[in-house]
Protein backbone atom coordinates (compact mmCIF):
# COMPACT_ATOMS: atom_id res chain seq x y z
CA UNK A 1 0.00 0.00 0.00
CA UNK A 2 0.99 3.33 -1.28
CA UNK A 3 1.08 6.25 1.84
CA UNK A 4 0.67 9.82 0.91
CA UNK A 5 2.52 12.54 3.46
CA UNK A 6 -0.36 13.13 5.66
CA UNK A 7 -1.24 9.41 6.11
CA UNK A 8 0.17 7.97 8.96
CA UNK A 9 -0.01 3.67 10.02
CA UNK A 10 -0.92 2.80 13.28
CA UNK A 11 0.08 -0.67 14.21
CA UNK A 12 -2.16 -1.99 17.02
CA UNK A 13 -1.75 -5.56 18.97
CA UNK A 14 -5.21 -6.95 19.95
CA UNK A 15 -5.10 -9.77 22.77
CA UNK A 16 -7.65 -12.62 22.25
CA UNK A 17 -7.48 -13.02 26.21
CA UNK A 18 -9.19 -9.60 26.29
CA UNK A 19 -12.98 -10.19 25.97
CA UNK A 20 -13.77 -7.17 23.86
CA UNK A 21 -10.89 -7.36 21.80
CA UNK A 22 -11.25 -10.87 21.27
CA UNK A 23 -14.87 -10.08 19.79
CA UNK A 24 -13.41 -7.00 17.84
CA UNK A 25 -10.67 -10.12 16.38
CA UNK A 26 -13.70 -12.14 15.47
CA UNK A 27 -15.86 -9.69 13.62
CA UNK A 28 -12.52 -8.54 11.59
CA UNK A 29 -12.03 -11.98 10.54
CA UNK A 30 -15.41 -12.16 8.93
CA UNK A 31 -14.93 -8.99 6.91
CA UNK A 32 -13.65 -9.55 3.47
CA UNK A 33 -9.86 -8.50 3.26
CA UNK A 34 -10.53 -5.38 1.23
CA UNK A 35 -12.92 -3.77 3.49
CA UNK A 36 -10.92 -4.67 6.93
CA UNK A 37 -9.43 -1.13 6.76
CA UNK A 38 -12.00 0.95 6.29
CA UNK A 39 -13.72 -0.69 9.16
CA UNK A 40 -11.27 -0.53 11.77
CA UNK A 41 -11.16 2.76 10.92
CA UNK A 42 -14.59 3.71 11.59
CA UNK A 43 -14.68 1.44 14.79
CA UNK A 44 -11.43 3.88 15.43
CA UNK A 45 -13.31 6.90 15.33
CA UNK A 46 -16.52 6.17 16.55
CA UNK A 47 -14.91 5.15 19.81
CA UNK A 48 -13.50 8.90 19.50
CA UNK A 49 -16.34 10.19 19.17
CA UNK A 50 -18.30 8.51 22.17
CA UNK A 51 -15.59 9.24 24.20
CA UNK A 52 -15.45 12.88 23.12
CA UNK A 53 -18.99 13.19 23.67
CA UNK A 54 -18.55 11.19 27.70
CA UNK A 55 -16.03 13.92 28.14
CA UNK A 56 -17.91 16.73 27.35
CA UNK A 57 -21.14 15.24 29.56
CA UNK A 58 -18.89 14.57 32.26
CA UNK A 59 -17.12 18.14 32.35
CA UNK A 60 -21.11 19.62 32.13
CA UNK A 61 -22.13 17.87 35.09
CA UNK A 62 -21.10 19.15 38.19
CA UNK A 63 -17.67 17.78 38.66
CA UNK A 64 -18.85 14.18 39.19
CA UNK A 65 -17.20 10.70 38.48
CA UNK A 66 -19.23 10.24 35.86
CA UNK A 67 -22.88 11.42 34.36
CA UNK A 68 -25.55 11.51 37.43
CA UNK A 69 -23.06 9.90 39.68
CA UNK A 70 -23.33 6.40 38.98
CA UNK A 71 -20.77 4.37 37.91
CA UNK A 72 -21.00 2.77 34.27
CA UNK A 73 -19.56 -0.63 34.36
CA UNK A 74 -19.98 -3.62 31.65
CA UNK A 75 -22.56 -5.73 33.41
CA UNK A 76 -22.39 -8.83 34.40
CA UNK A 77 -24.15 -11.31 32.48
CA UNK A 78 -25.49 -13.11 35.48
CA UNK A 79 -26.33 -10.60 37.79
CA UNK A 80 -26.57 -10.80 41.64
CA UNK A 81 -30.75 -10.93 41.08
CA UNK A 82 -32.50 -12.97 43.80
CA UNK A 83 -35.42 -15.30 43.21
CA UNK A 84 -37.88 -16.40 45.31
CA UNK A 85 -37.73 -20.33 46.06
CA UNK A 86 -41.28 -20.11 44.18
CA UNK A 87 -39.70 -18.63 41.52
CA UNK A 88 -36.25 -20.64 41.69
CA UNK A 89 -37.44 -23.81 42.43
CA UNK A 90 -41.22 -23.81 41.04
CA UNK A 91 -42.77 -25.11 43.97
CA UNK A 92 -45.16 -23.63 46.33
CA UNK A 93 -46.43 -20.00 46.56
CA UNK A 94 -43.96 -17.35 48.07
CA UNK A 95 -43.41 -14.16 47.90
CA UNK A 96 -41.47 -12.25 45.60
CA UNK A 97 -39.77 -8.96 46.05
CA UNK A 98 -40.09 -5.77 44.65
CA UNK A 99 -36.46 -4.91 43.76
CA UNK A 100 -36.26 -0.69 43.44
CA UNK A 101 -33.55 -0.02 43.20
CA UNK A 102 -31.77 3.40 44.47
CA UNK A 103 -29.41 5.43 42.73
CA UNK A 104 -26.02 5.18 44.09
CA UNK A 105 -25.36 7.64 47.10
CA UNK A 106 -22.17 8.94 45.31
CA UNK A 107 -23.71 12.30 43.86
CA UNK A 108 -22.30 14.15 41.89
CA UNK A 109 -19.94 16.77 43.84
CA UNK A 110 -19.96 14.81 46.79
CA UNK A 111 -16.20 14.70 48.48
CA UNK A 112 -14.45 11.57 47.25
CA UNK A 113 -11.47 10.99 50.41
CA UNK A 114 -8.61 10.50 47.55
CA UNK A 115 -9.10 8.93 44.52
CA UNK A 116 -8.25 5.48 45.28
CA UNK A 117 -11.34 5.18 47.03
CA UNK A 118 -13.63 2.67 45.57
CA UNK A 119 -17.30 3.79 44.88
CA UNK A 120 -18.99 1.41 47.68
CA UNK A 121 -15.75 1.88 49.93
CA UNK A 122 -17.88 2.41 53.28
CA UNK A 123 -19.35 -0.92 53.12
CA UNK A 124 -15.88 -2.31 53.94
CA UNK A 125 -16.80 -1.48 57.75
CA UNK A 126 -19.36 -3.89 57.69
CA UNK A 127 -16.48 -6.60 58.12
CA UNK A 128 -15.44 -5.03 60.78
CA UNK B 1 -17.06 -31.23 34.98
CA UNK B 2 -16.46 -27.59 34.34
CA UNK B 3 -19.34 -25.11 34.18
CA UNK B 4 -18.77 -22.64 32.53
CA UNK B 5 -21.03 -19.87 31.52
CA UNK B 6 -19.64 -17.95 28.33
CA UNK B 7 -21.56 -17.86 25.13
CA UNK B 8 -20.17 -14.82 23.28
CA UNK B 9 -16.62 -15.80 22.59
CA UNK B 10 -16.85 -18.87 21.30
CA UNK B 11 -13.24 -18.67 20.11
CA UNK B 12 -11.74 -17.11 23.64
CA UNK B 13 -11.11 -20.50 25.11
CA UNK B 14 -9.35 -22.49 22.01
CA UNK B 15 -6.77 -19.55 21.72
CA UNK B 16 -6.38 -18.97 25.58
CA UNK B 17 -3.61 -21.26 25.77
CA UNK B 18 -1.72 -20.18 22.98
CA UNK B 19 -1.61 -16.68 23.67
CA UNK B 20 -0.81 -17.24 26.95
CA UNK B 21 2.58 -18.01 26.40
CA UNK B 22 3.13 -14.33 26.17
CA UNK B 23 2.22 -12.62 29.21
CA UNK B 24 0.17 -9.57 29.27
CA UNK B 25 0.50 -6.91 31.73
CA UNK B 26 -2.85 -6.67 31.81
CA UNK B 27 -4.78 -7.19 35.39
CA UNK B 28 -7.45 -9.71 35.65
CA UNK B 29 -10.17 -8.80 38.94
CA UNK B 30 -11.84 -11.85 39.69
CA UNK B 31 -13.74 -13.24 42.92
CA UNK B 32 -12.48 -17.03 44.03
CA UNK B 33 -14.52 -19.07 46.33
CA UNK B 34 -12.87 -22.16 46.72
CA UNK B 35 -14.83 -24.30 48.37
CA UNK B 36 -14.07 -27.93 49.97
CA UNK B 37 -16.43 -29.21 47.11
CA UNK B 38 -16.36 -27.31 44.35
CA UNK B 39 -13.95 -23.91 43.33
CA UNK B 40 -15.86 -21.27 41.53
CA UNK B 41 -14.71 -18.37 39.65
CA UNK B 42 -16.48 -15.14 38.47
CA UNK B 43 -14.88 -12.70 36.58
CA UNK B 44 -15.69 -9.43 35.56
CA UNK B 45 -16.80 -10.02 32.09
CA UNK B 46 -19.27 -12.07 33.39
CA UNK B 47 -17.65 -15.08 33.37
CA UNK B 48 -18.67 -17.86 36.00
CA UNK B 49 -16.74 -21.40 36.30
CA UNK B 50 -17.02 -23.86 38.56
CA UNK B 51 -14.79 -27.23 38.56
CA UNK B 52 -14.56 -30.18 41.13
CA UNK B 53 -11.97 -29.00 44.13
CA UNK B 54 -10.50 -32.72 43.01
CA UNK B 55 -6.67 -33.74 43.30
CA UNK B 56 -4.37 -35.89 44.40
CA UNK B 57 -0.23 -35.99 45.26
CA UNK B 58 1.80 -37.11 42.81
CA UNK B 59 2.32 -37.70 39.41
CA UNK B 60 -0.87 -39.18 37.47
CA UNK B 61 1.30 -40.66 34.56
CA UNK B 62 -0.99 -41.13 32.13
CA UNK B 63 0.09 -40.18 28.25
CA UNK B 64 -2.90 -38.43 26.51
CA UNK B 65 -2.84 -39.09 22.55
CA UNK B 66 -4.33 -36.10 21.95
CA UNK B 67 -3.80 -32.53 23.84
CA UNK B 68 -7.57 -31.87 23.29
CA UNK B 69 -8.37 -34.75 25.62
CA UNK B 70 -6.32 -34.38 27.97
CA UNK B 71 -8.35 -34.58 31.86
CA UNK B 72 -5.50 -34.68 34.01
CA UNK B 73 -3.16 -32.10 34.90
CA UNK B 74 0.10 -32.09 36.74
CA UNK B 75 1.28 -29.28 39.03
CA UNK B 76 4.13 -28.00 41.43
CA UNK B 77 4.37 -26.52 44.85
CA UNK B 78 6.65 -25.91 46.98
CA UNK B 79 8.28 -29.03 45.75
CA UNK B 80 5.31 -31.46 45.63
CA UNK B 81 3.38 -32.60 42.63
CA UNK B 82 -0.29 -32.55 42.05
CA UNK B 83 -2.86 -34.54 40.07
CA UNK B 84 -5.55 -32.64 39.52
CA UNK B 85 -9.07 -32.74 36.94
CA UNK B 86 -10.35 -36.22 36.01
CA UNK B 87 -8.63 -38.00 39.73
CA UNK B 88 -9.62 -40.47 42.28
CA UNK B 89 -9.45 -37.53 44.66
CA UNK B 90 -8.00 -37.07 48.03
CA UNK B 91 -10.31 -35.43 50.83
CA UNK B 92 -10.13 -32.01 50.73
CA UNK B 93 -12.44 -31.75 53.93
CA UNK B 94 -9.54 -31.58 56.33
CA UNK B 95 -7.94 -28.31 58.85
CA UNK B 96 -6.06 -25.88 57.16
CA UNK B 97 -7.35 -26.83 53.46
CA UNK B 98 -7.68 -23.73 52.98
CA UNK B 99 -3.57 -23.02 53.41
CA UNK B 100 -2.89 -26.32 51.95
CA UNK B 101 -0.45 -27.03 48.99
CA UNK B 102 -3.86 -28.75 47.28
CA UNK B 103 -5.65 -25.86 47.64
CA UNK B 104 -3.55 -24.12 45.68
CA UNK B 105 -3.32 -26.49 43.11
CA UNK B 106 -6.74 -26.93 42.46
CA UNK B 107 -6.65 -23.10 42.38
CA UNK B 108 -4.45 -22.77 39.64
CA UNK B 109 -6.31 -25.22 37.65
CA UNK B 110 -9.48 -23.28 37.67
CA UNK B 111 -7.43 -20.43 36.91
CA UNK B 112 -6.31 -21.97 33.92
CA UNK B 113 -9.81 -23.33 33.06
CA UNK B 114 -10.49 -19.97 33.14
CA UNK B 115 -7.82 -18.87 30.34
CA UNK B 116 -5.85 -16.94 32.78
CA UNK B 117 -2.83 -18.58 32.02
CA UNK B 118 0.11 -16.47 32.31
CA UNK B 119 -2.25 -13.40 33.78
CA UNK B 120 -1.86 -11.10 36.38
CA UNK B 121 -4.74 -11.42 38.91
CA UNK B 122 -6.28 -9.41 41.70
CA UNK B 123 -8.31 -11.71 43.99
CA UNK B 124 -10.61 -11.40 46.83
CA UNK B 125 -11.41 -14.98 48.45
CA UNK B 126 -13.16 -16.19 51.47
CA UNK B 127 -12.82 -18.12 54.83
CA UNK B 128 -15.52 -19.37 56.49
CA UNK B 129 -17.17 -17.07 59.37
CA UNK B 130 -15.57 -19.47 61.82
CA UNK B 131 -12.72 -19.13 60.52
CA UNK B 132 -12.47 -15.48 60.02
CA UNK B 133 -13.54 -14.07 63.53
CA UNK B 134 -12.77 -15.39 66.93
CA UNK B 135 -15.73 -16.00 69.69
CA UNK B 136 -15.48 -12.16 70.36
CA UNK B 137 -16.15 -11.10 66.96
CA UNK B 138 -12.22 -10.15 66.53
CA UNK B 139 -10.69 -10.81 62.78
CA UNK B 140 -7.88 -13.93 63.33
CA UNK B 141 -5.19 -11.92 62.04
CA UNK B 142 -2.86 -14.90 61.39
CA UNK B 143 -5.15 -17.69 59.53
CA UNK B 144 -6.40 -14.31 57.50
CA UNK B 145 -2.41 -13.57 56.59
CA UNK B 146 -2.02 -17.07 56.08
CA UNK B 147 -4.51 -17.54 53.69
CA UNK B 148 -3.36 -14.06 51.85
CA UNK B 149 -0.18 -15.76 51.26
CA UNK B 150 -0.86 -19.37 50.70
CA UNK B 151 -2.45 -18.20 47.17
CA UNK B 152 1.27 -16.20 46.52
CA UNK B 153 3.46 -19.16 46.62
CA UNK B 154 4.54 -20.44 42.96
CA UNK B 155 2.46 -22.44 41.69
CA UNK B 156 3.46 -24.12 37.75
CA UNK B 157 1.89 -26.54 35.41
CA UNK B 158 3.92 -29.35 34.40
CA UNK B 159 4.80 -30.41 31.23
CA UNK B 160 7.29 -30.17 28.72
CA UNK B 161 7.16 -27.38 26.38
CA UNK B 162 3.55 -27.44 26.39
CA UNK B 163 3.27 -26.31 29.52
CA UNK B 164 1.55 -23.32 29.92
CA UNK B 165 2.60 -20.33 32.21
CA UNK B 166 0.56 -20.08 35.91
CA UNK B 167 -1.77 -17.37 36.29
CA UNK B 168 0.22 -15.08 39.06
CA UNK B 169 -1.69 -13.50 42.15
CA UNK B 170 -0.80 -10.04 42.73
CA UNK B 171 -3.43 -8.35 45.18
CA UNK B 172 -5.38 -10.79 47.14
CA UNK B 173 -7.93 -10.30 49.69
CA UNK B 174 -9.96 -12.34 51.93
CA UNK B 175 -13.30 -11.62 53.72
CA UNK B 176 -16.32 -13.90 55.33
CA UNK B 177 -17.82 -16.18 53.12
CA UNK B 178 -21.14 -15.78 53.66
CA UNK B 179 -20.52 -12.10 53.82
CA UNK B 180 -19.43 -12.02 50.50
CA UNK B 181 -23.27 -13.23 49.37
CA UNK B 182 -24.11 -10.12 51.01
CA UNK B 183 -22.25 -8.15 48.55
CA UNK B 184 -23.79 -9.74 45.92
CA UNK B 185 -27.12 -9.09 47.22
CA UNK B 186 -26.85 -4.92 48.12
CA UNK B 187 -24.95 -4.38 44.94
CA UNK B 188 -26.84 -4.70 42.05
CA UNK B 189 -25.32 -4.49 38.45
CA UNK B 190 -27.85 -4.29 35.66
CA UNK B 191 -27.32 -2.58 31.94
CA UNK B 192 -27.48 0.50 33.16
CA UNK B 193 -24.73 0.47 35.58
CA UNK B 194 -24.27 -0.50 39.07
CA UNK B 195 -26.05 0.49 42.14
CA UNK B 196 -26.45 0.16 45.60
CA UNK B 197 -29.71 -0.68 46.66
CA UNK B 198 -30.17 1.32 49.76
CA UNK B 199 -33.23 -0.92 51.20
CA UNK B 200 -31.25 -4.02 50.96
CA UNK B 201 -28.85 -2.20 52.71
CA UNK B 202 -30.57 -1.07 55.61
CA UNK B 203 -32.91 -4.16 56.23
CA UNK B 204 -31.73 -6.58 58.74
CA UNK B 205 -31.10 -9.75 56.87
CA UNK B 206 -29.19 -13.39 57.35
CA UNK B 207 -27.52 -15.20 54.79
CA UNK B 208 -27.07 -19.06 55.14
CA UNK B 209 -24.37 -20.32 53.13
CA UNK B 210 -24.64 -24.04 52.53
CA UNK B 211 -21.43 -25.18 51.15
CA UNK B 212 -19.32 -28.61 50.98
CA UNK B 213 -17.54 -28.83 54.50
CA UNK B 214 -19.60 -25.81 56.34
CA UNK B 215 -22.86 -23.92 56.73
CA UNK B 216 -22.29 -20.30 57.44
CA UNK B 217 -24.41 -18.13 59.20
CA UNK B 218 -24.20 -14.37 59.01
CA UNK B 219 -26.62 -11.43 60.23
CA UNK B 220 -26.52 -8.10 59.05
CA UNK B 221 -28.38 -5.46 61.19
CA UNK B 222 -27.27 -1.78 60.31
CA UNK B 223 -24.58 -2.43 58.15
CA UNK B 224 -22.99 -4.61 61.03
CA UNK B 225 -22.36 -8.34 61.23
CA UNK B 226 -24.56 -9.74 64.34
CA UNK B 227 -21.87 -11.64 66.25
CA UNK B 228 -24.17 -13.85 68.48
CA UNK B 229 -26.28 -14.92 65.47
CA UNK B 230 -23.64 -15.81 63.32
CA UNK B 231 -21.35 -18.20 62.95
CA UNK B 232 -20.12 -21.88 61.37
CA UNK B 233 -21.82 -25.40 61.73
CA UNK B 234 -19.77 -28.11 60.56
CA UNK B 235 -21.49 -29.77 58.35
CA UNK B 236 -22.58 -29.56 54.29
CA UNK B 237 -22.81 -31.46 51.56
CA UNK B 238 -20.01 -33.26 51.70
CA UNK B 239 -21.64 -35.42 54.49
CA UNK B 240 -23.74 -36.42 52.85
CA UNK B 241 -21.29 -38.47 50.12
CA UNK B 242 -19.21 -39.58 53.29
CA UNK B 243 -22.51 -41.29 54.73
CA UNK B 244 -23.49 -42.71 50.85
CA UNK B 245 -19.67 -44.54 50.45
CA UNK B 246 -19.75 -45.82 54.07
CA UNK B 247 -23.63 -47.29 53.52
CA UNK B 248 -22.37 -48.27 49.99
CA UNK B 249 -19.37 -49.78 51.42
CA UNK B 250 -21.34 -51.71 53.88
CA UNK B 251 -24.32 -53.01 51.92
CA UNK B 252 -21.95 -54.25 49.06
CA UNK B 253 -19.66 -55.35 51.57
CA UNK B 254 -16.54 -53.58 50.07
CA UNK B 255 -13.43 -52.48 51.65
CA UNK B 256 -12.97 -49.36 49.55
CA UNK B 257 -14.69 -47.16 46.68
CA UNK B 258 -13.50 -44.40 44.70
CA UNK B 259 -14.49 -41.13 44.90
CA UNK B 260 -15.04 -40.45 41.65
CA UNK B 261 -17.69 -43.48 41.55
CA UNK B 262 -19.38 -42.20 44.39
CA UNK B 263 -19.77 -38.57 42.79
CA UNK B 264 -21.68 -40.34 39.64
CA UNK B 265 -23.39 -42.49 41.81
CA UNK B 266 -24.81 -39.19 43.63
CA UNK B 267 -25.56 -37.95 40.62
CA UNK B 268 -27.32 -40.80 39.02
CA UNK B 269 -28.79 -42.09 42.13
CA UNK B 270 -27.12 -45.76 41.04
CA UNK B 271 -23.74 -47.26 41.35
CA UNK B 272 -22.73 -50.32 39.10
CA UNK B 273 -20.85 -53.13 40.67
CA UNK B 274 -19.77 -56.58 39.50
CA UNK B 275 -21.20 -55.32 36.31
CA UNK B 276 -24.68 -54.53 37.42
CA UNK B 277 -26.74 -51.52 38.19
CA UNK B 278 -27.68 -50.78 41.79
CA UNK B 279 -30.41 -48.42 43.29
CA UNK B 280 -28.83 -46.56 45.67
CA UNK B 281 -31.25 -43.37 46.07
CA UNK B 282 -32.83 -44.69 49.13
CA UNK B 283 -29.14 -44.44 50.84
CA UNK B 284 -28.82 -41.33 49.21
CA UNK B 285 -32.22 -40.05 50.51
CA UNK B 286 -31.42 -41.26 54.39
CA UNK B 287 -27.76 -39.04 53.92
CA UNK B 288 -29.97 -36.21 52.59
CA UNK B 289 -32.22 -36.22 55.46
CA UNK B 290 -30.20 -36.48 58.44
CA UNK B 291 -27.79 -33.32 56.65
CA UNK B 292 -31.01 -31.35 56.49
CA UNK B 293 -32.57 -31.80 60.07
CA UNK B 294 -29.17 -30.88 61.45
CA UNK B 295 -28.86 -27.96 59.43
CA UNK B 296 -32.61 -27.35 60.41
CA UNK B 297 -32.15 -27.37 64.11
CA UNK B 298 -29.01 -25.27 64.26
CA UNK B 299 -31.01 -22.74 61.58
CA UNK B 300 -33.52 -22.47 63.99
CA UNK B 301 -31.00 -22.01 67.21
CA UNK B 302 -29.41 -19.43 65.66
CA UNK B 303 -31.71 -17.30 63.50
CA UNK B 304 -35.15 -18.44 65.42
CA UNK B 305 -38.38 -18.18 63.53
CA UNK B 306 -36.96 -15.08 62.14
CA UNK B 307 -39.67 -13.19 62.46
CA UNK B 308 -37.43 -9.64 62.76
CA UNK B 309 -35.50 -10.34 59.79
CA UNK B 310 -36.46 -8.87 56.42
CA UNK B 311 -35.10 -12.09 54.50
CA UNK B 312 -33.13 -15.34 55.12
CA UNK B 313 -31.05 -15.36 51.93
CA UNK B 314 -29.95 -18.92 51.38
CA UNK B 315 -26.66 -19.65 48.75
CA UNK B 316 -23.98 -21.67 48.17
CA UNK B 317 -24.24 -25.11 46.45
CA UNK B 318 -25.88 -26.88 49.07
CA UNK B 319 -28.79 -24.37 48.55
CA UNK B 320 -29.35 -25.81 45.44
CA UNK B 321 -28.84 -29.62 46.22
CA UNK B 322 -31.31 -29.38 48.80
CA UNK B 323 -33.66 -26.84 47.56
CA UNK B 324 -36.76 -28.98 47.51
CA UNK B 325 -35.94 -29.92 51.38
CA UNK B 326 -35.56 -26.13 52.62
CA UNK B 327 -38.85 -24.77 50.31
CA UNK B 328 -40.21 -24.01 53.65
CA UNK B 329 -38.27 -23.32 56.42
CA UNK B 330 -39.18 -19.72 56.69
CA UNK B 331 -41.96 -17.85 55.31
CA UNK B 332 -39.79 -14.72 54.30
CA UNK B 333 -36.49 -16.53 53.01
CA UNK B 334 -34.99 -16.07 49.53
CA UNK B 335 -32.94 -18.46 47.59
CA UNK B 336 -29.74 -16.46 45.54
CA UNK B 337 -30.19 -17.14 41.61
CA UNK B 338 -27.41 -19.35 40.78
CA UNK B 339 -27.20 -20.13 44.63
CA UNK B 340 -23.64 -21.61 44.25
CA UNK B 341 -21.99 -18.61 42.52
CA UNK B 342 -23.26 -15.70 45.45
CA UNK B 343 -20.16 -15.74 47.16
CA UNK B 344 -17.77 -15.65 43.97
CA UNK B 345 -19.88 -12.94 42.42
CA UNK B 346 -19.63 -10.77 45.72
CA UNK B 347 -16.42 -11.55 46.63
CA UNK B 348 -16.19 -9.91 42.78
CA UNK B 349 -18.15 -7.00 43.20
CA UNK B 350 -16.34 -6.31 46.61
CA UNK B 351 -12.82 -6.12 44.58
CA UNK B 352 -14.56 -4.07 42.20
CA UNK B 353 -16.89 -1.23 44.14
CA UNK B 354 -15.44 -1.69 48.06
CA UNK B 355 -12.07 -2.95 48.58
CA UNK B 356 -8.99 -0.67 48.70
CA UNK B 357 -6.67 -2.34 46.37
CA UNK B 358 -3.75 0.01 47.23
CA UNK B 359 -3.16 -1.65 50.35
CA UNK B 360 -0.44 -4.56 50.73
CA UNK B 361 -2.19 -7.75 50.47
Amino acid sequence: MIFTSSQHQVLIVLDRQVALESLVLNRLQKIPDCRQQEWLRGLLLDGFRLACNALRAAQCSSGGPSLKGEIKQKPLELPGAITSPATSLGVGSSQTESFKQQSLSHKAGAPVEGENKKPFSQLKKVIG
Amino acid sequence: MNQLSEEKLPDYNESSNKDAKEPTMDIVHLGLDDGYACTKIALADGRLLSIPSRARIGHAWVTWIRDGEQRIFEYETEGSVYSVGAVDGEPTHFEGYTTSAMNRVIVQHAFQQAGLSGRSLHVVSGLPVSAFYNHNGNRRASAINRKIRSLKIDTRSLGELSAPPPARVAFHDVIPEALAAWYDYVIVTNETGTSLDQKRVSAPIAIVDIGGRTTDYVVVQDQGVVHGSSGSLDRGLLNVKTQVTNSIQDAFDLTSISELRISAALETETIRLHGKDHDVSELIHIARQELVERLYSETRRLLGQGAELEHILFVGGGSAALAADIASWFPNQLIAAHPAFANARGMLKYLQFVSDETESS
